[in-house]
């Protein structure tokens, strides 16, 4: 009778970035194991779930023995497989061995290529439990694991296995990982629940757990939090956290000394509460932050305040650290650290942030000289200043805030608030700068970063990229993008330093193609077709308008098969000359076509677009009536110089071979 | 709790868990973990289990007395595992109990943290252990010192005593502790953060740390230089410890330099670098010269 098949695997804790990944690797190595055995029907869903301390897989309808399958194997022939006695020949017995049968099991068998020797061989019909204790091992073995640890023997896991449950319906399985063997017994919440509970059957999952204080189910510990922290600044990233770092969660509110709020920025108040101790802002009703932070717990309650006390503690004793640092910083200006970022290294072999800070600045200037509506002398002040920070205690203690210190110490100072907002704005990685000034410097720190390190050799390579170049050139294409910002980046990488252009320019075209794909949802072919338009990924914000207007346009698939046609022609051909002499055109669909070419709107793509997908028409007429191999070469000639001409002018915005038709 | 009941209490418990007590390492470490019986024990097969508090100075961190929760020369209390028993959690959270901490009233929790200390070529997966949002212990299962891949696997537990020892006595600053009942930790500690601080920012002689740093490099480089050009079967009794203690010394004085900001950036990656290669040297040097016998033997 097919069973219920209940699998816990218990750890220590597993990393809360990394449960849920390895939760469904196993369960989906597992689930595929356990159908291509035929234990499991395809059909049938597993269930996935995790904690912090153990992986969970449970699988309606295991059948207990798999399903026997009986298969005719074809032998030799039967002449050699029969000796002159008539006994069967050491060859036939050598053919039944390898199937696992005796000779007795050969019989003969006559097919259309004439008469042979054959076994019946049985497959499938394993226990469960055989195949469990194999597939198991095998599919934890097969988890991509970030980086391994051992803790006893030579078995590696991402943290140690303390216990195994395997139960299919009441039965426990015998399994074995390293030396922990399968039994039925689990474990419960470390404070909560029975340090060791004993699971009759895989019928008691979830409830038995529960009952032990384990919230196995992800999504009701985030329920939970959810329904415990009302009032917190929402914060996906954390709560996901807070959702695989708890097997039992409930939440404390905190306050803290209202006087952080005035004497701190607001950013290291948050990183310390968020990054620091996994705690939710809270805001008041006007959105302002409000003294006060919501901590989740991996316990029932606090019902004595002690740990309400406790954390505020703590939080107490890191705002008062980053008090005494944020003062101490105060007491010196942006342009007086300028001289200390020569002993702070950039990199050995590009020299100092002092450096650094001097080619950001005339990069700055050069860049803001090319953007209208953009101050270029804030733009260089800032962008000579921006990493004036690093020489800060606070800084130091929060290098996350590197760029946001430096736009409250110019405010502090006094320095012009859009200054400060251009310093602040350097990184932008959540959100593009919010002035043309800070995209300037965030550009300029950028693009020197990036052709610097192509420069001596440290480009990405493969998985590799230790400088992460990718993300750093994944926020120039944003910016430029999202502020709608013209800029040519072949252009601005030679006047940020003397780096390989060939291979610069193939970098944020894998950049600029991943940012049109990936984050503005263009389809693969359409980005493609763009992108291979000559000097199509040197600006990318024309090739985003162009990716936009193909994706509003009428359906191109039409045009985009007769334009493939009219290339593959011209390629075939090597054909290179675009002269068309009109005199030569004869043929009323080839005059026809060509004016309605030469007649395209040019500069305006959604009309471009709208005007090429009206030339399927004339183009089909064209190859359907013309003959382009005319006798005469003349006539020919001109012919494939009209359709050279017709298939550049109508590449200007995309390469059409590049996009799929279905 | 006073501070002192806090270090016997736990000593009491892990002496209860066959470790042996051991005194602190009577050099200048950043760490526990640098002193011998933590870095050379972990290495070969030989099972061990001690329990030791150790002075952990970091020059860097000197705040001249004023910082409630910084000191130049903060407690920790070491404990090594070897092998690492299948309920070390278990162990480890008892410890907690046994110093009063009742779990069930109190937020738990083990939160990733893997531990790396370049220059003695070692590194561990982990914890941190977080009491109420309290970090309070690095447990670590190391997977390699000195290089060397580790078998069999010990485990490191490193306790924060300061910062349990002011948690149980609900104070804000660790200098308001009761060591015992008639001494405070600022009555014990403060003249020594103080004088500490003083010297380690302001008088520390630059050209004299260097020369003791070159003086212990050359003597201990040789030392190993030596040892290598022996036979195997005269290697036996050679001073590898000695060669260990004056590498100790050395990254001492290396720390000192850092905080007096005589070290440069570049200088920096170049000394850890070097470091390393020689620690990495000596933990090699004494795996061969123990064999797959005992340390202790």
């Amino acid at each position: 009778m097919p069973e219920r098949l209940l699998v816990e695997i218990g750890c220590e804790e597993i990393p809360a970035r990394m449960v849920e990944d390895l939760a469904r690797q196993f369960a989906a190595h597992l689930s595929r194991r356990l159908q291509e055995q035929g234990l499991l029907d395809p059909g049938m869903n597993a269930t996935v779930a995790w904690t912090p301390r153990r992986l969970m897989f449970v699988a309606e309808e295991v059948v207990e023995r798999q399903p026997t399958t009986e298969e005719e194997v074809t032998g030799p022939p039967i002449k050699v497989s029969v000796a002159a006695d008539g006994a069967w020949t050491p060859q036939a017995v050598g053919f039944a061995a390898k199937n696992g049968l005796p000779p007795t099991a050969l019989y003969r068998l006559t097919n259309a290529k004439g008469e042979y020797v054959a076994v019946k061989k049985s497959a499938g019909g394993a226990g469960a439990a055989t195949i469990l204790a194999a597939a198991i091992p095998a599919a934890l073995g097969e988890i991509q694991l970030p980086r391994s640890m051992k803790w006893q023997t030579s078995f590696r896991f991402i943290r140690p296995i303390r216990w195994l449950v395997v139960l299919l319906g009441s039965h426990p399985v015998p399994v074995k990982l390293g030396e922990v063997a399968s039994g039925n017994e689990s474990r419960g919440h470390r404070s909560l629940g029975t340090a060791r509970f004993h699971v009759n059957s895989s019928a008691e999952y979830p409830a038995l757990w529960h009952a032990n204080h384990v919230i196995v189910e992800p999504e009701q510990r985030r329920e939970r939090i959810r329904a415990r922290c009302a009032g917190a600044r929402p914060d996906a990233a954390l709560e996901d956290t807070l959702v695989n770092l708890t097997e039992f969660p409930d939440a404390i509110k905190g306050g803290f000394d209202s006087k952080y709020l005035e004497s701190l920025p607001a950013e290291v108040l948050v990183t310390v509460m968020r990054d620091h101790q996994k705690y939710f802002a809270v805001e008041d009703q006007s959105g302002a932050l409000a003294p006060h932070f919501i901590a989740v717990i991996n316990q029932a309650s606090d019902r004595e305040g002690l740990i309400r006390h406790g954390n505020e503690r703590v939080l107490r004793a890191r705002f008062s650290d980053a008090e005494f640092f944020w003062q101490a910083d105060r007491k010196l200006t942006l342009a007086e650290r300028l001289p200390k970022l020569e002993a702070v290294t950039f990199q050995a072999k590009l020299g100092s942030y002092r450096a650094k800070a001097a080619r950001m600045k005339s990069l700055a200037e050069w860049l803001a000289g090319r953007w209208t509506e953009c101050d270029r002398d804030l733009a260089a002040t800032a962008a000579e200043l921006a990493k004036c920070d690093l020489t800060c205690e606070t800084v130091k203690e929060f290098p996350e805030l590197q760029g946001v210190i430096g736009g409250h110490l110019a405010r502090a100072e006094g320095r012009p608030e859009q200054l400060a907002i251009a310093i602040a704005d350097q990184y932008a990685w959540e959100r593009p700068p919010r002035t043309r000034e800070g995209a300037v410097v965030s550009l300029a720190d950028k693009l020197d970063t990036i052709v610097g390190m192509f420069s001596i050799g440290e480009q990405p390579t493969g998985s590799a990229d230790p400088f992460g170049l990718r993300r750093q050139a994944n926020g120039v294409v944003r910016t430029l993008i999202e502020m709608q910002w013209p800029l040519a980046l072949a252009q601005a990488c030679a006047q940020a330093g003397q780096g390989d252009e060939i291979a610069l320019a193939a970098f944020f075209r894998e950049r600029l193609a991943f940012y049109l794909t990936d984050s503005a949802g263009f389809r693969y072919d359409f980005v493609a077709a763009v992108l291979a338009v000559e000097g199509g990924a040197d600006v990318p914000l024309q090739a985003f308008r162009r990716c936009a207007a193909l994706a509003a346009a009428p359906d191109m698939a039409a045009v985009a098969a007769v334009v493939k046609r009219a290339g593959n022609i011209v390629r075939k051909e090597k054909w290179t000359s675009v002269e068309v002499n009109r005199a030569l055109l004869t043929h009323p669909s080839e005059a026809a076509l060509y004016e309605r070419v030469a007649g395209l709107t040019s500069g305006d793509y959604a009309q471009e677009l709208k005007e090429i997908s009206g030339l399927a028409e004339p183009l089909k007429a064209f190859f359907d009536q013309v003959r382009v191999n005319d006798a005469d070469p003349a006539i020919r000639a001109n012919r494939l110089s009209l359709l050279a001409w017709a298939v550049a002018r109508l590449s200007r915005i995309a390469d059409f071979s590049e996009i799929v038709v279905a | 709790m006073n501070f002192q009941d806090l270090i016997l209490g736990l000593q009491s418990f892990w002496a209860g868990q066959g470790c042996i007590v051991q005194l602190p390492f009577d050099l200048e470490v950043g760490a526990g973990t640098m002193a011998p019986e933590t870095f050379l024990r972990v290495l070969g097969p030989q099972p061990y289990r001690v329990v030791y508090p150790q002075p952990s100075r970091r020059p860097a961190d000197g705040r001249y007395g004023e910082n409630p929760n910084r000191v130049y020369k903060h407690l920790q209390l070491q404990v090594v595992l070897k092998p690492s028993p299948e309920d070390v959690q278990e162990l480890y959270l008892q410890s907690l109990a046994a110093i009063g901490i009742d779990l069930s009233a109190h937020d738990i929790k083990f939160e990733e943290d893997n531990w790396e200390a370049p220059t003695l070529g070692a590194w561990g997966l982990g914890w941190q252990v977080m009491l109420d949002g309290l970090e309070i212990t690095q447990f670590t299962y190391f997977q390699q010192c000195g290089g060397q891949d580790l078998n069999p696997i010990s485990v490191e537990l490193t306790y924060g005593l300061e910062r349990i020892g002011a948690f149980l006595q609900d104070v804000d600053s660790i200098y308001a502790m009761r060591w015992n009942d008639q001494f405070s930790y600022r009555d014990v500690r403060f003249l020594d953060e103080l004088h500490h601080s003083v010297y380690n920012f302001e008088k520390a002689d630059i050209t004299r740390l260097w020369a003791t740093f070159e003086g212990c490099e050359g003597e201990s480089r040789s030392l190993l230089t030596q040892f290598r050009e022996l036979p195997a079967e005269a290697r036996g009794n050679f001073p590898l410890l000695a060669a260990y203690e004056l590498c100790l010394r050395c990254s001492h004085t290396f720390n000192l330099l850092d905080a007096r900001g005589a070290i440069s950036v570049t200088q920096r990656v170049g000394l850890i670098q070097r470091v390393r290669t020689w620690a990495v040297g000596i933990a090699g040097a004494w795996l061969e010269q123990q064999g797959s016998g005992a340390p202790h033997a």
